[in-house]
């Protein structure tokens, strides 16, 4: 009965619900003008820390790459800025298709941009573009030259701009989004101290291309964020999709990539081999000898700096945890739905009991 | 959904529930994100309560299967009313360089239940396909309310588009037709992504916290099952023989599968599986072993140098010392 009446005082009264959460949406032109106005950015190579992404935007742009494998595929994003951070709202798909590390848009490309974006702004999606994103499928998310050279590029023109990689491969073995946010900086600028990165596996193909540009450039922290309704939907589709979880068959869905992985694995362990013997382990100091303090921090890169062998084994833990994993749900549906040996014929309370779980 | 008329002007467009449509629906959940994106935008821009939101489905449909992979938002004349040709049409051709598998398959909006003022926009839209289809989310039961524990509906429905014939005169209604949740590997990964707001612990620990989640899932479905069904036998719950015969149909179709080549086929997949993580601990070993040689050979030729070519037992007796001190230095 109560419900009832809310309901009708909330009609009547064009109560709007919202949660603060959503506030993010809101488009706010005034605002926007005065921050593009004041560009704190162009003073400060590093300001941007962080990269918001919605939802909705992320999936679009894991489906787009997904459906563009194994080219490299390249699109647009819509959003403002916040504070330090860039704030994506939506994306879209540009009609490129790249090839190993060469995409950039053609003249068609940015007309059908121009005229997707004017688009968008008479049905509702009034927010300027803040960025782009591509694909590296299969070889992770990090700037090649080329790419570099085009942020740098967008920078110099259409700043505030950020560049997005996405991985549909390692999303589909690892079983989570492989996203990554960078920006460029400026040329002829060379940032402070070299943070490290988090390692990830590159392939050979690819590793100098990686290598030869990797200061140029830093990673934003990522964050995803959803409106209430949204949040609530998800719960609901859950109920769903649930049965999609357990059918998963990662190991057979990611047989090439797995397959290919190996492959490079080999390739670089047989480089390792030749130059394995020249190895040296290098010479740690106590804090007592040390009166420069650069000659510290230089030793402590050394220290981070490992050998092609270390990178290898780490390469080979990654491939062999995913593939575990893989097993893992193998099992798991091998004991629910079949007779897994061992098990035997036992009777079924047996397994209602071995079944109950939380 | 039953036909609520006795008025005229009042009079139902949607088919009493008795009768569904053919089709087989699939729905992914992006359109369902996007149109709920949408719904929230215009809501803060308009600040209304309900405010007219439109947009077009895209998707495939191979005879009466559908499948609803994607949406965008339609722009509106400027009275607010009439629906912008040119722009669909631009958008649509888009969205068809970038997926051409993809067509113009139906539109959305936001409504309680649909209306006749919906039956006449859709006849706008059968220019552009031959049968479109009627998405419509349900904004009341969500926002307001709450959410009752197990298996709530999602707050969309379906509808096709027919012609009713009533006293000899024929009006076009709708009917609501049943949808399922499909989603492709990606998409399942990416909505599971983002639904635990991206980031996570270790990658194991998020792997099997998904993989238990899903079988209590299932255990809980069960559990309701088993429920019914003893309720049956004790005479409490009315015997329903099209579920009892659905129940047994899933219990004959266990186990799964199980034949010799089957097994066969599984052992090697584990097999390899188990392969690899040997070869990579081997690696690993071998790391560790390149590593200890490489220091113990720094330790002795660092200490030739430092005091000069010894003797060979003092050599050693240094070596010991040596190696006894490894664990200080890192």
């Amino acid at each position: 009965m109560a419900n009832t009446a809310l309901k009708t005082f909330s009609i009547e009264n064009d109560i709007v619900e919202l949660s603060p959460q959503d506030d993010i949406y809101k488009f706010d032109p005034e605002a926007d003008r005065k921050i593009n106005r004041e560009s704190p950015w162009s003073k400060d190579p590093h300001y941007f820390k962080s990269c918001k992404i919605s939802a909705v935007a992320l999936i679009k742009m894991v489906m787009h790459a997904r459906s563009g494998v194994p080219y490299e595929i390249m699109g647009m994003l819509q959003g403002k800025v916040v504070g330090t951070s860039l704030v994506i709202l939506d994306s879209f798909a540009l009609p490129v298709q790249g090839t190993e590390t060469r995409v950039n848009a053609g003249a068609e490309a940015t007309e059908y941009m121009v005229a997707y974006y004017q688009g968008s702004q008479s049905a509702g999606r009034p927010e300027n573009l803040v960025g782009w994103y591509h694909s590296h499928p299969g070889y992770g998310c990090w700037l090649s030259g080329i790419d570099v050279s085009t942020q740098m590029n967008n920078q110099k023109h259409t700043d505030p701009f950020v560049a997005v990689v996405v991985d549909p491969n390692r999303t589909m073995t690892a079983g989570k989004v492989d996203i990554g946010a960078f920006r460029t900086y400026p040329e002829n600028y060379t940032p402070a101290n070299v943070a490290s990165s988090e390692y990830q596996s590159i392939p050979l193909s690819k590793i100098e291309d990686f290598g030869v540009h990797a200061n140029q450039y830093y990673p934003l922290e990522v964050e995803i964020f959803k409106s209430s309704l949204e949040t609530q939907l998800l719960d609901l589709l859950w109920n769903k999709y649930w049965v999609n979880t357990l059918s998963q068959s990662p190991l057979v869905s990611n047989r090439a990539y797995a397959v290919s992985q190996l492959a490079d694995l080999n390739q670089k362990l047989s480089k390792v081999q030749s130059s394995v013997a020249g190895t040296k382990a290098s010479l740690p100091v106590s804090a007592k000898d040390l009166k420069d303090v650069k000659q510290k921090e230089s030793s402590k890169e050394e220290k981070k700096k490992e050998n092609e062998l270390a990178k290898s084994v780490k390469d080979s833990s990654k491939i062999a945890a995913e593939a575990q994993h893989g097993l893992i749900a193998q099992i798991i549906k091998d004991v629910i739905f079949s007779i897994r040996p061992g098990i035997g014929q036992a009777d079924t309370s047996q397994i209602g009991e071995s079944m109950n779980i939380g | 959904m039953s036909a609520m008329d006795t008025d005229h002007e009042e009079l139902s467009v949607v088919l009493s529930s008795t009768t569904t449509s053919g089709l087989s629906i699939a729905l992914h959940p992006l359109p369902i994100l996007n149109i709920s994106e949408h719904f929230i935008r215009l809501k803060l821009e308009k600040q209304t309560h309900l405010p007219f939101t439109l947009g077009a489905l895209l998707g495939t449909q191979n005879g009466r299967e559908v499948e609803i992979v994607n949406t965008f938002e339609l722009a509106l004349e400027d009275d607010g009313e009439a629906i912008d040709h040119s722009f669909l049409v631009n958008r649509r051709d888009q969205y068809k360089q970038v997926f051409p598998s993809l067509e113009f398959i139906g539109w959305y909006t936001v409504a309680p239940i649909p209306t006749s003022r919906h039956i006449e926009l859709h006849s706008q839209f059968t220019g552009y396909c031959s049968t479109p289809l009627l998405l419509i989310l349900q904004p009341t039961a969500n926002l307001i309310g709450s959410v009752d524990g197990t298996s709530q509906n999602l707050p969309f429905k379906a509808y096709e588009q027919t012609i009713e014939i009533k006293d000899r005169t024929s009006r076009s209604v709708f009917v609501e037709a049943s949808y399922t949740v499909e989603t492709g590997e990606a998409e399942r990964i990416a909505v599971d992504w983002t639904a635990k707001g991206g980031g996570s612990g270790t990658s194991l620990e998020s792997h099997l916290q998904t993989q238990r989640a899903a079988v209590k899932m299932l255990h809980d479905r069960i559990l309701v099952l088993i429920q019914y069904v003893t309720s049956v036998i004790a005479a409490e719950a009315p015997t329903d023989h099209g579920i009892l015969r659905a129940i047994s149909a899933l219990l004959a179709s266990l186990p799964a599968s199980e034949n010799k080549t089957f097994r066969e086929e599984f052992n090697t997949e584990s097999e390899d599986v188990q392969l690899t993580a040997l070869l990579a601990s081997l690696t690993k070993s071998t790391s560790i072993l390149n590593d200890l040689v490489d220091k113990h050979s720094l330790l002795t030729t660092s200490r030739e140098d430092r005091f000069g070519a010894g003797g060979g037992a003092a050599r050693r007796t240094r070596l010991q010392m040596g190696s006894a001190r490894i664990g200080d230095w890192h």
